[in-house]
């Protein structure tokens, strides 16, 4: 690869280094050039329309923006100047003048609305022209945010954000001139939008008030707020997520933009379904006594199963981890796991024949990035991974790449693919299909997950291996990634605990006498051990049942001792996502209650 | 105390919360100071109603009716140096959100619909002052002198304003120093 | 045997105006007659009168007939083609002198024209490619496939000095080369035919009239460029011509003018049409890329400009439809015979309407360096019914006000910009003494404010506050530091837009304070409308002396504020409820209702919007 070419301008009379292809936003910025902006996000396209990042460059009577316009070697550049201070000042004083900016009742005015900062730096303390009020609806109507076309500047990040980073286009502009509005779909409300994807990356581009999250609106100032950077542990991608905190309380959460692995990009579950769903904490120790589930102290809570494991020598004892729990209370497992006769996690559906063989994918992202052709087989990342179904998403609609899927539930990626088949199968009508588009790729890239993992899925990847693997002159080999379902299974399944799918076959293998589930912060609080109608009718005839869970739900029925376990926010440790990333989690907030954390719990019960 | 003469100071309340007349007590000791250098004649602070010739008015509040926009007018024509206070006065604000409704929903919502309001009707008497179609921020109806921005202003912002304006600068406003809210 | 050729214009305008009844009446009154074998019907596109349609014109002896309705048919075919002597009464008249003009060539709206562009507008007809053919059509196209190198192309252009008719003027020639030298493949040729400055129409009637010539045009021109694909971007309102154009491609693909292997050089070119739904930035060549793509047709920022990065990110060229239209003529001709027509620096010729308080309304083809007073006075026939000149606005809503003072410069690019205005598409709304300058500075504004796109600031909410300051203006709330105002704003939305449609929308507030400073102080200072336009500001009262009573003043008004005083004839308005609307004004025959902008100082009352703005 040829490196791109050095150039040297000079901006604002400083000599300034950038290389051919850089805008002259970029080559001022690493030069420590301010220029104001208003529309420019970095990672997405230029717009050029606010007008705000216009400068000077010579044999130009016009005033070009710079986000958009290439740095020329060896040309000056006047990024500040008499006639463009007046400039950025109308255009904000016509910005403000447009639609209500009214910051002491912004949802949002939070310290970190562009257009309120670029008014401060600007110094705008009055308008010289009539205010416009224009009445603008205002669609509430979608879960976890709104959408208030009275403080929006229709700079277009969110149209920009939803297109090229969620690639969904969602998003839009519609009508003209003064009357011009962003519109979501064909002008419906977020509330019957039949392709957002809640993912909130609109949220997160918005400069202003226009998009604010439901749950985080009049919080105030986000920089007064605590943040700490940790990472989502909804499911095996390991999204990096910053977390706003105040008063010991998650008020906001966006995406970490420093993070490899999303770079700032999250789906509905990491950015809202943690904090923004209404959920029932448990948060004292109780013990069932005459048939009540009584609150007590945790020593009591202790002493009670200290207590109840120990009534008799032959007793069998078996513990059932949920896959969400850290890598740091896996290592725990090891040493209290001699205690127990049996030891599994209970996995998702079908995953267990994925943690047979559990496989790190390295860089799997990276390679998301720059492929030409996508297999899907057995995984509903639109689904379950929504920031992987975003990368797949724009890998189709932005740079032509090919998608094959092959599952058994139908999702908007469907949509996108070259051939989708609602079942994994060996039909020949598809395979001369699936040999039609991906004949030519050089970069495929499989994704398989637990439903991949039958007979005919196996068979089929097989021989996908095997024709894509020879494919061309000498591409590549296919890259496949395994995608589970549960954080963090791959790094138990690794460290050897044997993941469960079929809890009535491995309850019923042996009579039990006492077992200790970990439900950790599963959403449902474990309840889905329950799903098999017979589980229920299984546990109540166990000696005892102990449970250690965030949530409250039907499992504390069956339980003689339910112990508050901390969630998400509150834990420390790491979390190894599908890539074999070791990740950081970090407690952005204190244990609530008595909450403790599993680890912590594990080691004082069982130690 | 010196014998020169003191800088006079009518102060209007026009339709706003008097959030930012109260700012103007956090002052605090600095109103001593004040004293010293200006004399307050017409403002809600002293209830004296009849605005004099005076050096410098200060107004707060957006123009919602007509009684307000007579004040303005007074104001303007008797300082010689105007001052709008506060948001309401510099942008309209929360006053400026009925704009978005028809007058008659707003008196509608008002007066009638209200939980609080059996049988109601919209107060019609000679006296009351009519509201104007549009609330509008003062500088739409005459020329203003200085801004002082906030929502309310605090008080260091009032008195930063202050001090300038009796050094006879305009107040010039930065990140640093500036607030909407 | 055919001896007489009548050429029935269908055109937009005149098909509108019964155009084709009159042809059915040709045909049919010639059978009646025994004249179908000496005498042919042709139908043909626009001959540039359109105010006098349905026009014809007879060959060879050049009898030009005006408002041709099928009634009149019988007479004109028993006085011209039977007794072989024009039929008076359908004749025009010249505005000037009043006299009848018995040919075409008497007539100084058509004299005075140079037809380049136009030549087979309104003689061929043009949904039968054998006339185009006839008249050496397609003759350049081979030219430059056999004879010519794409470079040779290329460098004719150039050397012809042909600017693109567009509106911006940039070396049609240079703009190629750049194209030429794009390292990408597939390049993209565009004819730009989304014409839509009010009061604008020399686009469609070149595609009405000739649209082959266009697509020759197009053809040379991607020969030249290394294109095999072109796009014909036409607004869906222009019904005719879309209509023309399908029927011209696909005659010329049948011909093998147009598809594979062109004149059996290797040669291939497509051309397909693209229809606009009507949004003024789509002229816009950034906008109307991405419309064509199928995307929001907004602008996007240049560079990188089109020849760079153009339709889906290939090379694209973009001409206007004039432009391709003036290709053909020069690859014929010669760059040096199309060299000689014109001034220094703009050469050929431009298709201009004429529109507004003018006589000759239409289109007409003049070559560039005529003056202002010849367009209007000699071709346009002057102002009518005596009035007094007062400006003209060139370049649409995106050009400025020209006063008489300036009426004797040359057209070209360069004057024109001079004068704070612009060449634009060539539209010409001629002002008589009646317009009030305040106001059609409201007017375009009011346009600009409607088809702004919406994407950048100044454009968007600048065109909305200056609108919202000429109105207060024009409806007496002005106030003085309203002008200063004014310009400071223009001067930001002229600097700042991102796009033409912007940089040019303060120019007719900029040209109108420019020249007609006083008619802003009058409206502002003395709430007065100089020429009795701005509805606010006008008086209405009834003169006694000259009232017959007749009472259809009163029964005009719409508010019932017209009524005789007890016992007496006449009437009288009450003034305090007139609403100004001036219906006693054009329904009075005997002159005695008076309209007066008397001026006053407007008290502005406190229950009443004081500032107009907000968006409904």
């Amino acid at each position: 690869m040829i490196a791109p070419k050095e150039i040297t301008l000079t901006i604002d009379g400083k000599p300034c280094n950038g290389t051919q292809g850089q805008t002259i936003l970029q080559v001022a910025g690493a030069n420590g050039i301010e220029i104001p902006t208003l529309c420019y996000l970095k990672h997405l396209s230029p717009w050029g329309g606010c007008r705000m990042c216009i400068v000077e460059i010579p044999d130009s009577p016009k005033v070009v923006p710079s986000c958009a316009t290439p740095a020329a070697d060896g040309s000056t550049v006047v990024t500040n100047s008499q006639r463009l201070e007046g400039l950025r000042r109308l255009t904000l004083e016509l910005l403000f003048s447009e639609r209500n900016h009214v910051c002491p009742i912004c949802p949002m005015n939070k310290g970190d609305c562009d257009l309120q900062q670029q008014g401060y730096k600007f110094g705008i303390d009055s308008i010289r022209y009539p205010y416009l009020y224009p009445a603008m609806p205002i669609d509430v109507s979608g879960r976890y945010f709104g959408l208030d076309h009275n403080r929006c500047i229709l700079c277009t990040r969110c149209v920009r954000a939803c297109d090229e980073i969620e690639g969904v286009h969602t998003l839009d502009i519609g009508n003209r001139g003064v009357k011009n509005r962003i519109v979501v779909d064909l002008n419906v409300t977020f509330g019957v939008s039949t392709t957002c994807t809640s993912c909130g990356a609109c949220v997160a581009a918005c400069p202003t008030g226009a998009l604010f999250d439901k749950a985080a609106a009049f919080h105030g100032p986000l920089n007064k707020c605590r943040s700490v950077r940790t990472t989502c542990t909804e499911c095996p991608v390991g999204c990096g997520l910053v977390v706003y905190t105040k008063d010991n309380r998650v008020v906001d959460v966006f995406g970490d933009v420093e993070s490899p692995v999303n770079q700032g990009h999250l789906c509905r579950r990491g950015r809202y379904e943690t904090w923004a769903e209404p959920r029932q904490r448990i948060l004292q120790p109780r013990v069932r006594r005459n048939g009540k589930l009584v609150p007590t102290s945790w020593d009591d809570a202790v002493r009670t199963v200290k207590t109840l494991m120990s009534a008799s020598n032959d007793w069998q004892n078996a513990l059932l981890v949920s896959p969400r729990v850290t890598t740091e209370t896996i290592d725990a497992l090891h040493t209290i796991g001699v205690r127990f006769d049996r030891v599994g996690m209970f996995v998702a559906d079908k995953e267990a024949a994925l943690c047979t063989t559990p496989e790190f994918s390295a860089d799997s992202m990276q390679r998301l990035e720059d492929t030409d052709a996508i297999i899907v087989i057995g995984a509903n990342p639109s689904r379950t991974h929504g920031v992987i179904a975003s990368k797949i998403r724009t890998a189709v609609r932005k740079r032509g790449a090919k998608l094959v899927i092959l599952h058994s539930r139908r999702s908007d990626l469907d949509a996108y693919a070259d051939v989708s088949a609602p079942v994994i199968s060996l039909e020949r009508k598809f395979w001369k299909q699936i040999g039609d588009v991906l004949a030519n790729v050089k970069r495929p890239v499989l994704i398989y997950g637990p439903a991949a993992m039958t007979t005919v899925g196996i068979t089929i990847m097989d021989r996908l291996i095997k024709a894509l693997g020879s494919n061309g002159d000498g591409g590549e080999l296919l890259a496949a990634i395994q995608l589970p379902t549960s954080t963090n299974s791959l790094a138990l399944a690794t460290a050897g605990v044997e993941p469960v799918e079929d809890v009535s076959t491995w309850l019923g293998a042996q009579p039990l006498n006492f077992l200790h589930i970990v439900a950790s912060d599963e959403p449902d609080g474990g309840a889905r051990l329950l799903k098999e109608p017979r589980v229920r009718a299984m546990l109540e005839q166990i000696d005892c049942v102990v449970l250690q869970a965030s949530y409250e739900s039907e499992l504390t029925e069956v339980a003689k001792v339910v112990l508050p376990a901390a969630i998400w926010c509150e834990k420390n440790g790491t979390v190894t996502n599908f890539e074999g990333r070791s990740l950081p989690v970090r407690a952005a907030v204190p244990l609530h209650g008595e909450a403790r954390e599993d680890g912590a719990i594990l080691e004082t019960v069982f130690a | 105390m010196s014998d020169k003469p003191k800088i006079k100071v009518a102060t209007a309340w026009l339709g706003g919360c008097s959030g930012c007349h109260m700012s103007f007590l956090d002052l605090d000791e600095r109103l001593i100071e004040l004293a010293k250098l200006v004399e307050f004649t017409a403002s809600p602070i002293t209830d004296v109603k009849e605005i004099p010739q005076v050096d410098v008015g200060i107004v707060e509040g957006a123009v919602c009716n007509d009684e307000n926009e007579r004040v303005l007018r007074t104001m303007r024509s008797r300082c010689k140096v105007l001052v709008a206070l506060g948001d309401c006065a510099l942008t309209g604000n929360i006053p400026a959100l009925r704009n978005q409704q028809a007058l008659a929903d707003v008196l509608e919502r008002g007066y009638v619909e209200t939980e609080s309001t059996q049988a109601g009707v919209t107060p019609s008497a000679p006296e009351v002052p009519k509201l104007l179609a549009k609330v509008r921020p003062i500088q739409e109806f005459v020329n203003v002198d200085a801004y002082i921005p906030g929502c309310p202003p605090d008080a260091d912002a009032i008195w930063y304003a202050v001090t300038e304006l009796l050094a006879g600068r305009k107040p010039e406003w930065t990140p640093a120093n500036m607030r909407y809210d | 045997m055919i001896r007489t050729h009548i050429l029935v214009c269908t055109g937009t305008g005149c098909t509108s105006g019964g155009s084709l009844a009159t042809r059915d009446a040709l045909l049919a009154e010639l059978k009646k007659r025994g004249l179908d074998n000496e005498i042919e019907v042709i139908e043909t596109g626009c001959m540039g009168r359109c105010d006098l349609g349905p026009v014809s014109l007879v060959h060879p002896d050049g009898t030009f007939y005006k408002n041709v309705v099928a009634a009149d048919v019988p007479k004109l075919v028993e006085e011209h083609f039977l007794k072989g002597r024009p039929y008076t009464k359908l004749l025009p008249q010249d505005p000037q002198t009043h006299n009848v003009v018995a040919t075409q060539a008497d007539f100084t709206f058509f004299n005075k024209q140079v037809r380049i562009v136009r030549d087979n507008c309104g003689v061929i007809d043009p949904e039968n490619i054998e006339e185009y053919i006839a008249r050496d059509g397609y003759t350049a196209l081979g030219k430059a496939l056999i004879e010519m190198k794409p470079e040779q192309v290329v460098a004719e252009i150039k050397a012809s000095g042909l600017r693109g008719r567009g509106g911006a003027g940039f070396p049609t020639g240079r703009k190629w080369e750049i194209m030429r030298q794009a390292p990408e493949f597939p390049k993209y040729v565009v004819c730009n035919a989304d014409e839509g400055d009010p009061g604008a129409f020399m686009n469609r009637s070149v595609l009405e009239g000739d649209p082959h010539g266009v697509l020759e045009g197009m053809a040379i021109g991607a020969y030249a460029m290394g294109s095999n694909r072109g796009f014909i971007y036409i607004r869906a309102e222009y019904g005719l011509a879309v209509k023309r154009l399908h029927i011209a491609i696909e005659q010329a693909y049948k011909h093998g003018l147009l598809g594979k292997n062109i004149f059996e050089t290797g040669f291939d070119f497509d051309v397909e049409v693209r229809i606009g739904a009507g949004a003024f930035v789509c002229g816009e060549e950034t906008a109307l890329m991405r419309s064509v793509e199928g995307r929001r047709g907004q602008p996007q920022p240049r560079p990188p400009f089109p020849a760079q990065r153009g339709l889906w990110g290939k090379p694209t060229n973009i001409n206007n439809v004039e432009t391709w239209a003036t290709i053909r003529p020069i690859i014929l001709r010669g760059a040096k015979w199309f060299a000689s027509i014109g001034t220094e620096k703009t050469k050929g010729t431009k298709v201009f309407c004429l529109a507004g308080k003018i006589n000759n309304t239409g289109v007409a083809e003049l070559p560039f360096g005529t003056t202002l007073r010849e367009m209007i006075f000699d071709v346009g026939g002057g102002i009518p019914d005596g009035k007094k000149f007062k400006a003209v606005q060139t370049g649409g809503p995106s050009g400025g006000v020209i006063p008489e003072q300036h009426l004797d410069i040359p057209v070209d690019y360069e004057s024109l910009q001079k004068l704070g205005s612009i060449m634009g598409s060539g539209g010409m709304v001629v002002m008589d003494e009646d317009s009030c300058m305040v106001d059609v500075a409201r007017f375009f504004m009011e346009f600009c404010c409607e088809e702004s796109c919406g994407k950048c600031p100044p454009c968007r909410v600048g065109t909305r506050q200056m609108l919202t300051i000429l109105e207060r203006i024009c409806n007496g709330q002005g106030e003085p530091d309203d002008i200063r105002k004014l310009e400071d704003l223009a001067a930001m939305v002229k600097d700042t837009s991102l796009c033409g449609l912007g940089q040019t929308a303060p120019n007719p507030v900029l040209t109108t304070l420019r020249y007609f400073r006083d008619e802003y102080m009058a409206h502002i200072m003395e709430k007065r409308c100089p020429a009795r336009v701005c509805r606010e500001l006008l008086h209405f009262e009834i003169d006694q002396a000259a009232c017959k009573g007749c009472s259809i003043c009163s029964r005009a008004c719409p508010v019932q504020t017209i009524h005789k005083v007890d016992g007496q004839k006449k009437f009288y308005i009450t003034t305090e409820r007139c609403i100004h609307c001036g219906a006693c004004y054009d329904a009075c025959r005997f002159d005695a209702v008076i309209k007066t902008s008397p001026g006053r100082i407007r008290v502005a009352k406190p229950e009443e919007e004081l500032v107009a703005g907000g968006v409904p």
